[in-house]
């Protein structure tokens, strides 16, 4: 005997469920992928700001240029340049400095003598205060000298050995991906930084002429003191140290925020016009099938099903293949999410972090819950409309 | 067991005509018999099919009771006047009335499967399939017991549909027009088939304007314009 007739109704009539199945499943990939990109953009430029971790960035004159600043950061392109070490002192020495730190970049290159083409970025382990609380998450020791950490996008791995201008330089961690242009670097201590823009310059592979290591910076990180206005300190900077450009960070991402709220805004509006579309196509499908299948419920109830045994049996067949096709459209949702983030991000140039696994199955579950849900909703009218047939009058054909 | 109406009246509203009162049944008072075989005939329209739709709890009547033993079938809740349709009553609707996913076995059981895992250990408790094979014997079908009913005829559905209302063994036996289908030999098979339900014991009451069927009654009565007439 057969154990189902919700189970036996959908098998019996493959093209009607097959249709189900994919309205379904098309409703949580779209409200799922549209939702992954939303989450990907908003922590990607969370965690941007999180890792920028300055109020204030210090650059040379000469390479402040938004567009500048903007390809390194927000699409990271390798890129270098370089001001005279004295400006540490004179910003750290301004009123409303907390503190501040140093940066060296270097833009490997892609000759033989470097394993990969990357920005190298170098601290000063003893005043940085961006860097390290997020190298902390993975790497608790002390780098070491021609000790390097590599970004979560690079394929490299603890213990491994890439080599920079000649000089070889052991792997001491992977980074946790941040969804940014840090992903794609590779840090170092100062000294080890010193070094390699030494060697650069005896390969005749640095562009920067005839620089000291030990009289340059490639830019000053400041955190403004509590009680004290970021502009205020920025005009202070501006004024007082020459040959540099301060730049406010939350300035620099704030034409990028802009452009992400458009998107999400967009996003979110074709998940709102989805769902109503597949609300409404549902509610009518069920509406057909109650309407078409009236006679075959009208003798349910003759046999003795209840008006709940009625509506029951639609709602579950409105929710298996609803579960069903919501969970392949979720998966093919978080599979297409993870295979194409790249070229999220390359495409809207912006940076794009998909939650962790935890925080991917919240989601999916969350999702797959309203797929499944919409789809109880759109057939919860036809099932309360079916539970109150007359059966009577249906049996007669008048109904 | 006895089932009875008690000056029962069914009328319907028109809705094409404003506010128009038809009066399908009027005061109509019948006991089935606990053993029997009763047949209601008449013309289309007289209040037949109504009438029955009253008697098995379907249709609520305007006015009067209906009565199982001392249960007043209208004063009970949907989910109890489901189970008490359920356990007493076969009922043979008018027309096609096939479950078109399940085969014509499964249609028989339905009434045992729809109820999930009781429904199934009732089946295994009463025998069920086998009941059912004997059936689909009986009713001349059971070389189609695995086909769909969209590939029968309609006589065909009709007689799965008795074989359906039989196979919990009810008490009571309600057909409306059963034979309307039917050749005069499929015709006799069933009304020989009702004839022996009643004959063991149960009753049996067929609608229908098939004179055929008056030859096979124990008690008949007249539906014109809504009154019944004893004959």
């Amino acid at each position: 005997m057969f154990r189902s007739l919700p189970f036996r109704n959908i098998s019996g009539k493959p093209g009607r469920t097959a249709g189900l199945l994919l309205l379904s499943g098309f409703l949580c990939f779209f409200i799922l992928f549209g939702s992954l990109v939303i989450y990907g953009l908003r922590s990607g430029m969370a965690s941007l700001e999180a890792r920028l971790g300055a109020d204030i960035m210090v650059v040379p004159y000469e390479a402040a240029t938004k567009k500048d600043l903007d390809g390194m950061i927000l699409q990271g392109n390798p890129g270098y340049f370089y001001m005279d070490r004295s400006v540490v002192d004179k910003v750290s020495s301004m009123e409303g400095v907390k503190q501040i730190s140093e940066q060296f970049f270097l833009a490997s290159a892609s000759s033989n003598c470097c394993s990969l083409a990357v920005q190298l970025i170098g601290f000063d382990p003893k005043t940085d205060f961006t860097i390290q609380p997020w190298v902390e998450h993975t790497y608790r020791g002390e780098l070491g000298y021609m000790e390097i950490l590599v970004g979560s996008d690079l394929n490299a791995f603890a213990g491994d050995v890439l080599t920079f201008y000649g000089s070889d330089c052991r792997v001491a961690a992977r980074l946790e991906k941040t969804g940014t242009y840090l992903d794609t670097a590779v840090y170092a201590s100062e000294e080890t930084i010193k070094t390699l823009i030494t060697e650069a310059k005896e390969k005749k592979l640095f562009n920067f002429g005839d620089v000291d290591p030990d009289q340059i910076v490639s830019c000053v990180l400041v955190d403004v003191a509590d009680g004290y206005s970021q502009e205020d300190v920025l005009n202070d900077i501006k004024i007082h140290v020459r040959r540099t450009q301060a730049v406010q960070t939350r300035n620099l991402i704030s034409g990028v925020s802009g452009q992400l709220v458009g998107v999400s805004d967009v996003i979110g509006g074709l998940i709102v016009v989805i769902w109503f579309l597949a609300l409404a196509i549902l509610a009518l499908v069920f509406a057909m099938i109650a309407r078409e299948r009236k006679k075959e419920f009208a003798v349910l109830r003759v046999i003795g099903a209840s008006r709940g045994k009625l509506a029951a049996i639609l709602l579950q067949e409105a929710l298996i293949p609803g579960i069903l096709g919501s969970l392949a459209g979720g998966i093919l949702a978080v599979g297409l999410a993870g295979t194409f983030c790249q070229l999220i991000e390359s495409t809207l140039g912006l940076p794009f972090l998909l939650p962790g696994i935890p925080g991917l199955l919240i989601l999916v579950l969350a999702v797959t819950a309203v797929s499944v849900l919409t789809g109880a909703l759109a057939s919860a009218l036809s099932a309360f409309r079916i539970s109150r047939i007359d059966t009577a009058l249906i049996l007669r054909g008048e109904n | 067991m006895n089932l009875r109406a008690e000056n029962i009246t069914k009328q319907f509203i028109r809705k094409r005509k404003g506010s128009n009162v038809m009066t399908a049944v009027q005061d109509v008072s019948l006991t089935l018999p606990e053993q029997g075989l009763t047949l209601i005939y008449g013309h289309s329209g007289s209040g037949k099919s109504t009438l029955m739709n009253m008697l098995a709890g379907l249709l609520a009547p305007t006015s009067g009771q209906v009565f199982l033993d001392d249960t007043d079938l209208y004063k009970l809740d949907d989910q109890n006047l489901s189970k008490l349709r359920r356990d007493h009553f076969g009922m043979i609707p008018q027309g096609q009335t096939a479950l078109h996913s399940l085969t014509v076995m499964e249609n028989v059981l339905l009434p045992y499967a729809l109820f999930g895992k009781k429904g199934r250990e009732e089946a295994e408790t009463a025998g069920a399939e086998a009941y059912a094979r004997e059936l689909l014997e009986m009713t001349g079908i059971s070389d189609l017991r695995d086909v769909k009913p969209g590939e029968m005829s309609g006589g065909e559905i009709r007689r799965m549909a008795i074989a359906r209302a039989l196979i919990r063994k009810p008490e009571f036996l309600l057909a409306d027009e059963p034979t309307a289908d039917l050749d005069e030999d499929n015709t006799k098979i069933v009304l020989d088939l009702f004839q022996a339900q009643a004959d063991h014991g149960k009753s049996v009451l067929i609608i229908s304007h098939d004179p055929t069927s008056r030859a096979f009654a124990d008690t008949t009565y007249l539906m014109r314009d809504g009154l019944l007439l004893p004959e």
